[in-house]
């Protein structure tokens, strides 16, 4: 390979560079960081699809179809779309236990209402998720603490 | 001889940025990239073409409400080229500072 300058960058230099690249990387956390209103609404339909399940109301399904089709719109229009699972270690550490968690406290709802005829058990299953999802995502979605080089 | 070496692709400071915005992302339009490195059209073209010639960006092509859009992201080797060179980049300014 030809001889190039960055082969004889300065320390001020590298320095300015690292200092750019972590500013680029500001930007794209910023620019993709979800909104509360966006954070609200996800964890509303996670919540409501619970509930709604757990009731065995057919409407679960529609408001799945909803959100699957209203995603790719709001992706478009925003632009921007941030990588969620950073690393197998994150996927298995907290994305599956995570799923895990909705998937029980979901069937616990289904559980509590088919089975002991408890009317608050899908809302309180619902209401959980909702809360939860909300909590997770405004706290530890996109944070600053990730953008680091 | 240091152990990671400087990418004389990614060093430009226009294509640093562009994967540095592109690093925590699945991928950006080409207007946001536009927006925020705050260039033309065409010299952004250039550097995300140079960036995909190097297998580090992929670029993708669709229809939003009937106008066309441009997604660009970071290939798996374009996200290790970038590590490298930022770890590069720390190299030099750590041994300074251990001089």
């Amino acid at each position: 390979m030809a001889h190039d300058e960055t082969q004889t960058l300065s320390t001020h230099n590298a320095q300015q560079s690292l200092e750019s690249a972590q500013a680029g990387l500001q930007v794209g956390l910023r620019r993709g960081t979800s909104s509360r209103w966006f954070s609200a609404a996800v964890s509303i339909w996670a919540g409501s699809i619970t509930t709604l399940m757990g009731f065995d109301h057919p409407l679960w399904f529609l408001i799945l179809l909803a959100g699957a089709i209203a995603l790719p719109f709001y992706k478009e229009h925003k632009g921007i779309w941030v990588q969620e699972v950073h690393s197998a270690r994150q996927f298995w550490l907290v994305i599956i236990p995570g799923a895990l968690a909705v998937c029980a406290i979901g069937f616990s709802g289904i559980v509590g209402w088919h089975i002991y005829t408890q009317l608050w058990a899908p809302i309180a299953a619902g209401t959980l998720i909702t809360v939860s999802l909300f909590w997770a995502m405004t706290k530890f979605g996109h944070s600053e603490s990730r953008a680091t080089v | 001889m240091s152990e990671t070496t400087l990418n004389p692709i990614i060093h430009a400071p226009n294509r640093l940025q562009i994967c540095a915005i592109l690093k925590p992302l699945e991928e950006a339009e080409f207007k946001v990239l536009r927006e925020e490195l705050g260039v033309s059209d065409s010299v952004l073209s250039k550097h995300v073409s140079q960036l995909a010639d190097a297998g580090y960006a992929k670029v993708r092509k669709g229809i939003t409400a009937s106008r066309p859009r441009t997604w660009v992201k970071l290939t798996a080797k374009g996200h290790r080229a970038f590590d490298t060179h930022i770890a590069a980049l720390q190299q030099i300014v750590s041994r300074a500072q251990v001089e």
